[in-house]
């Protein structure tokens, strides 16, 4: 038994080796990955990279252009742009992640238990599934914050549902496909649970594409809540999500546009990031692609 | 050979003119900011629908460009008594299909108003009031209230009661909303709704033939949308909403002419007083905010710090009111304290996700935190948003003021008990306040009348139920060839004397 | 084959049946109240209760739903408690403005996108794969709404050329489409991409490089053909979304469509105007599902050998 975990350990190593030498390959995917450690340091030392609150104003400063004071320029309210870009690394990140943990993880469990059992749950859990993707999903969001509220957990809670479909799919393809497989004969077998058969054998299967799902759902629960913001619906003043940054600063664009320039910047790096992180990603774990 | 030549003179003479006649078809594009709920004034109570309307329909009287009540259908009015009204109306009025405009078109519009079937959706003039219409002869007609009923006149001012004409609605059925036939300057010509109307002159118009041929109304509800139409040429005209910032930074726009004006809104946060039972309270948070700063940050200043419940455009204003509340943050911090709430006080602020609604709350916030007020914002869809104040908040709410124009219809809602969970959005029960308005209503001398609301104007500052903050003035702007505008407070006036310069 | 597109079909009942009590019961649940937008802030107790009988709201919610089911059966989706007009009447209006600049939207996306994932594909991991990547990835992280207003800052104040909101000509639709296309190019040039990746590494196309095929031909007849048809599953799914999903390209160039519709009714509480068109729009997206599946069980050698 100790020999084949030893074997079964040095295969996952040289299989997580030869996927990072394949991910290194792929330039883009570098700059990507970049991006995205850079945003994790952002936001992690944001109260020291900050050079004000970003919460203070000083309305006598309101929409001034960059200067040695206020590096990116005031909002109209004469917040230090800036600090409030800074802080809003913080948000944005929160709220992808959760975002995405909820509709990941509620997916993941929907789609295994989907792909596994089959059958009659197999069919409910679909057929839920596409009654959620029958929604556009923009819309799903807004119908859910107009009943929970605009809070900022209810905001991820309704992007989190409606990302919810996409997981389970994946997920319930990759157990299809583990499934029929003999090792899981084997073990039911030896007399493992379900459970364990499920956490030791499918769930590792699903791993490399629910990955790729997530780093793009991040990304794209970026977008939502930016989109929402846009909409009014999304996050309240006066916390400095950028995309509320955008959506307030659109009806300056015409005098001072830097305050809709810089957080659309942003948004678009970040989101860029992390879909070209996604890319290699997915281009590095899929076997097919070699 | 000669026949020949002279018939091909006359062809092409006829082709020039008529080529000419069609370039010279005036069209004012207007850009409104939602779309038109009805041409059924019994169905339509939003301000851009007003808009529409006032160039469709003609009303009894309406408002003069001073804001008081002049004749409009109607050629004169006396009251024979406290209850009794009587009209003179003009004669040789057309409607839009011919037929003349006589009394009988008077009471059908009163009583389909008042007609529970029509589904009348205004709420302004309760058409309560109106106990019944008679017909006197076919150019006067006879209006009883069932009490002495002061606000009246403005009440017949508003858009919902634009004058229909009885052969035409009965005709039109359910679809009249969508077939409209009025007495105004402009008819109906086409209608998609959520984008544009169209309508065309009605050169029978008893005010005089209006010197624009067409009026195109495009919907265009993005503010920034609107500005950049205004710019290119897409939009000739913008009565109101035009956002302060790009007021200064179009002065230098040779092509474009601004217009400014009193507003007639009082922006305030209103205090569920239930939930703020302090006086003390509620008068340290005026002392809070600095309504000047206000005016700077927010309106680039184009705005007046509030001296009241009502904005000065409102007749019955009182003129020597001063600013409320003057910003003091020792005075604010020392009634706090007065109060109890020396360590602070957790509050929340509530609105529609407007953008400028969502900044003016954002700006208090800022406020307040020096005084040791922490206040978070939140906001909610605006039907939710209504019908959430109306039962209570656990907060402020930001609201804006208007009515109908006159005193009554500025305070009687928000302030009588009798309207605590609909429109008393404050739950605010004050014996005095409310024999004050109720007085009011029925006090007939104007002098009399306007003591009781100067009296009524302070007492509310005095007991704060709001924060008050600004009445933000109305900005508008047209293409430098549109001539003939004038900007009005109240509503979007007919476009009866606009023409446009080639 | 069709037995199997029947049951598909039939499918979509349950589905349906589904989306129906999921959007009744959110939009009874969220709390507002249509009859006061309709009468505004000023509205007392009385008038309130009086409109509100009026438009049937008082009734039990099982009963409204009861009614709302028997309705739709009819072919009725109701009547909008704002306008008063008969919901299907205004989808109608609005369903072909959107499908215009859906369907504009999605053929410049092809254009652009598979061009882009073919050279990305066959020129994999050298600077032009990277180029074209990037280029694609670039569109689809701007948020739709910041690029709709820099491209109007761009053609319709700058450079005056092109009108910034409203339709009617051909011009109007320039601006919206070219930000619908931008987004949706980068899944389709992402998709293409891959799959071309995938068959150029089958065997049987190293067969006929080997047989002396020219490359061209094996590129457009073989490659081609068999790469495109997972992407037509990623252009269905994105062209079913879009009555609903076009919503911000819609609000910022004043596009009277019917995202906007279902967006302000939802806000307003306009219970009948999105009940029946989250109704219409999951139909539609059934419906186009179904008929991308149709088309792929044709086009796929695969699958048309398994009905054989």
């Amino acid at each position: 038994m100790e020999q084949e975990k030893l074997i079964v350990r040095d295969k996952k190593q040289s299989q997580l080796q030869e996927i990072w030498r394949r991910f290194r390959r792929n330039k883009t995917a570098l700059v990507g990955l970049a991006i995205v450690i850079f945003l994790f340091l952002v936001a992690f030392f944001a109260p020291l990279l900050a050079p004000m609150d970003p919460n203070k104003a000083f309305f006598k400063d309101k929409l001034q252009l960059p200067s040695s004071t206020y590096l990116l320029g005031t909002d109209n309210m004469g917040r230090d742009i800036l600090s409030r870009i800074i802080f809003g690394s913080r948000i944005s990140l929160y709220i992808g992640f959760i975002a995405v943990g909820i509709g990941g993880i509620g997916g993941t469990i929907l789609g295994v238990f989907a792909g596994f059992y089959g059958g009659k749950l197999d069919n409910v859990i679909m057929r839920t599934m596409d009654i959620l993707l029958a929604f556009p999903a923009i819309i799903l969001a807004i119908a859910i914050v107009g009943v929970l509220g605009t809070s900022l957990g209810n905001l991820m809670i309704a992007v989190g549902i409606s990302h919810m479909p996409r997981y389970a799919r994946i997920v319930r393809s990759s157990t299809f496909a583990v499934r029929g497989q003999e090792f899981v004969d084997a073990a039911r077998l030896v007399g493992a649970h379900d459970f364990q058969i499920i956490i030791e054998n499918i769930l590792p299967n699903c791993l490399a594409p629910i990955i790729v799902q997530s780093t793009l759902g991040v990304a794209q629960a970026i977008l939502a809540v930016a989109s929402m913001s846009f909409l009014g619906l999304g996050i309240q003043p006066p916390t400095a999500e950028w995309g509320a940054m955008l959506s307030a600063g659109r009806q300056y664009l015409r005098i001072t546009p830097h305050l809709a320039i810089f957080p659309g910047l942003a948004i678009a790096t970040v989101v860029l990031g992390l879909n070209l992180l996604g890319d290699g990603l997915r281009d590095a774990l899929d076997p097919k692609l070699r | 050979m000669k026949r020949l030549r002279y018939m091909s003179v006359v062809f092409s003479l006829l082709l020039v003119c008529s080529w000419g006649t069609l370039a010279f078809a005036s069209e004012l594009k207007v850009a409104l900011v939602g779309g038109l709920q009805s041409f059924d004034p019994h169905k339509a109570n939003s301000a851009t629908s007003a808009a529409v309307l006032n160039q469709v329909y003609n009303f009894l009287v309406t408002l003069g460009d001073d804001g008081k009540v002049k004749g409009d259908l109607a050629e004169s009015w006396e009251m024979t008594d406290d209850y009794t009204w009587i009209f003179h109306l003009k004669k040789g009025v057309k409607f839009h299909n011919g037929e003349e405009f006589t009394a009988r078109d008077v009471k059908f519009t009163i009583e389909r108003m008042q007609d529970p079937s029509t589904g009348y959706i205004g709420t302004i003039l309760r058409g309560k009031e109106i106990e019944s219409v008679e017909v006197i002869d076919t150019y006067t007609v006879q209006l009883k209230t069932r009490i002495p009923f002061q606000p009246l006149l403005f009440g017949l001012t508003r858009h919902e009661l634009g004058m229909l004409n009885e052969k035409a609605t009965l005709a039109a059925g359910s679809e009249y909303g969508k077939n409209p036939v009025g007495t105004g300057p402009f008819k109906f010509v086409e209608w998609v709704r959520g984008d544009h109307i169209t309508l065309e002159k009605h050169s029978d118009y008893f005010g005089g033939s209006p010197k624009i041929d067409r009026v195109t109304f495009r919907v265009i509800p993005e503010s920034a949308t609107r500005t950049v139409e205004l710019e290119s040429g897409g939009i000739d005209l913008l009565f109101d909403q035009l956002p302060p910032q790009d007021f200064d930074r179009l002065k230098t726009n040779k092509d474009i002419t601004l217009y400014e004006g009193p507003g007639p809104s009082s922006h305030m946060l209103g205090f569920n007083v239930s939930v703020f039972p302090d006086k003390r309270v509620r008068q340290a948070l005026n002392y809070a905010v600095d309504k000047h700063a206000m005016v700077d940050t927010l309106f680039f200043g184009k705005a007046e710090v509030a001296r009241g419940p009502m904005s000065r455009s409102i007749v019955g204003f009182d003129k020597t009111l001063p600013e409320a509340y003057p910003y003091h943050p020792e005075k604010a911090r020392a009634l706090l304290k007065e109060a109890g709430y020396e360590s602070g006080l957790k509050i929340t602020l509530f609105t529609d996700p407007r953008t400028d609604r969502k900044e003016v709350c954002e700006f208090v916030q800022a406020c307040l935190i020096d005084v040791g007020v922490e206040a978070k914002v939140e906001t909610m869809e605006w039907s939710t948003f209504l019908a959430t104040t109306s039962k209570g908040v656990e907060g402020l709410y930001l609201l804006s003021i208007f009515g109908t124009g006159d005193a009554d219809g500025a305070l009687h809602p928000c302030y009588h008990s009798s309207n605590i969970g609909s429109s008393n959005r404050h739950h605010w029960s004050n014996h005095e306040i409310d024999d004050l308005l109720t007085k009011g209503r029925s006090t007939m001398d104007p002098e009399k009348n306007q003591e009781i609301y100067d009296i009524l104007q302070r007492k509310i500052v005095e007991e704060a139920p709001q924060i008050f903050l600004v009445v933000p003035r109305y900005l508008g702007a047209s293409r430098a060839n549109v001539k003939g505008f004038k900007l009005s407070p109240n509503t979007c006036r007919p476009f009866v004397n606009i023409s446009i310069d080639e | 084959m069709l037995r199997y597109f029947r049951k598909r079909l039939f499918l979509l009942i349950p589905v349906l049946l589904g989306v129906s009590l999921l959007v009744f019961v959110i939009v009874h649940l969220a709390p507002g109240d249509p009859a006061l937008t309709l009468l505004g802030p000023n509205a007392t107790q009385e008038e309130l209760v009086e409109l509100r009988t009026q438009l049937g709201l008082d009734k039990p919610l099982v009963l409204q739903y009861g009614l709302f089911l028997k309705n739709i059966l009819k072919g009725n989706l109701g009547k909008s408690l704002l306008s008063g007009e008969p919901v299907l009447s205004e989808l109608k209006q609005r369903t072909p403005i959107t499908l215009r600049l859906a369907i504009w939207g999605t053929l410049f996306s092809i254009l652009i996108g598979i061009p882009l994932g073919t050279l990305a594909a066959l020129y994999q991991n050298t600077w032009i794969d990277n180029l074209c990547s990037f280029f694609a990835l670039a569109g689809f992280s701007f948020p739709n709404f910041w690029l709709a207003l820099m491209l109007m800052l761009m053609f319709s104040i700058y450079f005056p050329v092109l009108p910034s909101s409203g339709m009617g000509t051909w011009k109007h639709l320039i601006l919206p489409v070219i930000v619908i296309g931008i987004q949706n190019m980068a899944i389709i040039a992402r998709m293409t991409r891959s799959s071309m990746l995938e068959i150029i590494r089958q065997d049987y196309i190293r067969t006929a490089h080997a047989k002396g095929m020219p490359s061209r031909i094996i590129l457009f007849r073989h490659i081609f053909s068999n790469a495109l048809i997972p992407v037509i599953t990623v252009i269905g799914l994105n062209f079913g979304n879009s009555l609903g999903g076009l919503v911000i390209t819609e609000t910022v160039f004043s596009i009277p469509g019917t995202g906007r519709l279902l967006v302000d009714a939802i806000r307003a509480n306009d219970y009948p105007v999105v009940q029946g068109g989250v109704m219409f729009f999951a139909l539609f997206v059934g419906l186009v599902n179904l008929s991308v599946d149709f088309i792929y069980a044709i086009v796929d050698p695969r699958i048309k050998s398994m009905y054989r």
